[in-house]
């Protein structure tokens, strides 16, 4: 059964006003899918993850968004009903797992008690579990890690523990939040696949924030790019990095430096994302713009169905295909 | 004939681990020793960018900070133009030592959040010009990096990632250079803000004739940037080639691994081969080849005996008996994907 977000708006109360920082953010994810939310810092991917997982705290708050899974309905802004969700329905990877695992209990035991917290399970039972957790997600002699504190293993370690513990109760969602940006490209490839076999295996959705788009197109089968709070283009992932329609994506990806460019100028996009609370007038994005027009400087463009895919542009690039 | 710009010559440091007092008591042997750089020997032309690549814990930011005398050499010797820079940056002669400048990885920690930025950049010339021509100065340098006489009496908290690092270059520019030192320039930037500050530096070195030594753990930037390429595995130098070489025809199992871990955003749905195995301990770098444990053309002796660099005949230096003594392998390096 697949996810949906519906209608997500998060935004930051100060002094006395509401400044938008996600603003009408949906999707749908498939089971087995993987959809990359793409953004640079500060277009708002991580709140949208946040708001997923709960971990929203005042002063920002979510005005609105409801979240479908499992055939019901949960509303994003009641922190009551949102709460039970985590680790659940909504497993969570993050950034670092040193700082999100508790250096002071060994990785089996907060294995052994997340287990615990969301299945009927007996110590023992839960241990056995635990075990065999770690040994899917290829940690290496899993029972001598398992006594093992958080120091003690390597990042990429670390991150499979924590791929474990987003696992342990089998929920249909995983949110993985930037989760391959703190490991070294050898360890970071490890990661990437076993992520790609555990989606295979387990045939959850998966959420990918992430700003790394070369991650994205290894492992996401569908992508939206955010933009200043919003997603301005969503298609599947050939589509999308091979013949991108949003001049943004276009810009983005051409500001990637690849082996084999030469030494020439990166094509750079000028200036910088707009701060929240200082959106420019119609489309975010146009000062940064090479199409932009009066129309673009004036009226906002909708996210509209472009084929099978979503975009939010008055003058977009021509696909490949038209 | 003629000294190089900048030479290195067994370059080495070593950190000795602080144990606790009592195990210090108790037992008399020398305490762990974590050898980060270890006898690195390159020569770097003058106007070229040297690239050094490598993974977490290589050793090539303690590289990057022996060049500029924030750590002092264990052993061996840095020479520019033919003069050794002994000891740390306050035993260089002040007029060496503001030849070399540094640009720091992270721009939120190298700035202090409490000056102004006309004051950030002037730091080089403290006692050297006056008030007056201190403003000059400082206006000339932020121009020249894409920041405007507005921003003089900003302070860093108001600008963003890729405006602070443009301070950062234009404080190292201040002392007119002759080498800078960049350590991750732009690793904590976002991709679009990344290219502006690559364009930003290279339009200065062409412009300046500067000297680089680039630092990076990304193999796309590296080949953006550099002249040649130093890849680094464990404290020492494991390949260097000129650029055009290192990316046509890499020659060390390392080197062909870590290409092969590159995502390439034109290929999606490849999904790349990772390289078995995590990056040792610098504190028990396994004997022989440091890289032999994760090596798929490791051979026996590659478990007793440590390879020297040796020039492979296109150009480049590798340290690898294998290769060495068989050439660049034909088939692509057999690369192992690991659940």
């Amino acid at each position: 059964m697949s996810i949906a977000l519906e209608g997500l708006n998060v935004s930051l109360r100060r002094a006395g006003v509401d400044v938008p920082l996600v603003q009408d953010v949906s999707f749908r994810i498939e089971p087995g899918r993987v959809l990359g939310l793409v953004g640079e810092s500060g277009a708002g991917k991580s709140l949208t993850a946040a708001a997923l997982i709960g971990l929203v705290a005042p002063p920002v708050q979510i005005s609105a968004g409801r979240l479908s899974l499992r055939g019901r309905s949960v509303r994003l802004d009641d922190a009551a009903a949102v709460r039970p969700l985590r680790g659940k329905e909504v497993g969570f990877v993050p950034q670092d797992p040193f700082t999100s695992l508790d250096p002071l209990f060994p990785v089996g035991d907060q294995l052994v008690e997340t287990l615990r917290a969301h299945l009927p399970l007996d110590r023992a039972a839960a241990r056995e579990r635990a075990l065999q957790l770690l040994a899917d997600v290829g940690l290496p002699s899993p029972a001598e890690r398992f006594e093992h504190y958080p120091h003690q293993l390597s990042g990429g370690m670390r991150q499979r523990v924590a791929i474990a513990l987003a696992l342990c109760a089998g929920p249909p969602l995983v949110v993985a939040d930037e989760c391959t940006t703190a490991l070294d490209v050898s360890t970071q490839a490890q990661i990437v696949s076993l992520l790609a076999r555990l989606v295979e295996e387990h045939g959850v959705s998966v959420l990918l924030i992430t700003h790394d788009l070369g991650v994205v197109g290894e492992l996401a089968t569908d992508v939206a790019i955010m933009y200043a709070g919003r997603i301005v283009e969503r298609a599947a992932v050939a589509r999308l990095l091979r013949a991108p329609r949003h001049p943004y994506t276009r810009a983005l990806l051409d500001a990637v430096p690849r082996v084999g460019d030469g030494t020439g100028a990166l094509p750079a996009i000028p200036g910088a994302m707009p701060r929240p609370g200082e959106l420019p007038s119609g489309c975010a994005f146009h000062p940064r713009c090479p199409r932009a027009s009066d129309r673009c400087r004036a009226e906002r463009p909708p996210l509209e169905a472009d084929g099978g895919s979503e975009l939010a542009c008055w003058h977009p690039l021509e696909g490949a295909g038209g | 004939m003629a000294e190089p710009f900048l030479a290195l010559h067994g370059l080495t440091k070593h950190f000795e681990v602080p144990r606790p007092l009592l195990a210090r008591v108790a037992s008399r042997a020398p305490p762990p020793v974590v050898r980060a750089v270890e006898e690195v020997s390159l020569v770097l032309p003058a106007g070229e960018t040297l690239g050094v690549v490598g993974e977490s814990g290589c050793g090539k930011t303690t590289l990057g900070r022996l060049l500029v005398g924030l750590e002092v050499p264990s052993g061996g010797e840095i020479r520019l133009r033919g003069q050794p820079l002994e000891g740390g940056a306050h035993a260089r002669p002040r007029s060496l030592q503001r030849r070399i400048q540094m640009v720091f990885q992270d721009p939120y920690s190298s700035l202090d959040p409490r000056w102004k930025v006309r004051d950030i950049v002037t730091e080089p010339a403290v006692g050297e010009l006056s008030a007056a021509a201190r403003r000059e100065r400082a206006s000339q340098l932020l121009r020249q990096v894409g920041l405007s006489e507005a921003d003089l009496d900003k302070y860093p908290h108001q600008f963003s990632g890729g405006q602070r690092q443009r301070v950062a270059i234009a404080r190292a520019l201040c002392a007119e250079p002759e080498l800078v030192v960049c350590d991750e320039p732009t690793s904590a930037l976002d991709v679009s803000v990344q290219a502006q500050v690559l364009n930003l530096l290279r339009e200065t070195q062409g412009r300046l004739g500067l000297s680089m030594v680039f630092i990076s753990h990304d193999l796309a930037v590296i080949s953006h940037v550099s002249t040649a390429v130093a890849v680094m595995y464990l404290g020492r130098v494991v390949e260097w080639a000129p650029r055009a070489v290192l990316f046509a025809a890499p020659a060390h199992p390392y080197t062909r691994a870590l290409l092969e871990t590159i995502p390439d955003v034109r290929r999606p749905g490849r999904r790349r081969a990772a390289i078995p195995g995590e990056v040792p301990s610098a504190l028990a770098p396994p004997p022989g080849c440091a890289f032999h444990p994760r090596c798929p053309l490791a051979e026996p002796r590659c478990r007793v005996e440590r390879p020297e660099l040796r020039p492979l005949g296109n150009g480049t230096l590798v340290a690898c008996h294998v290769v060495s003594e068989r050439g660049l392998p034909v088939e692509p390096a057999r690369t192992i994907d690991v659940p």
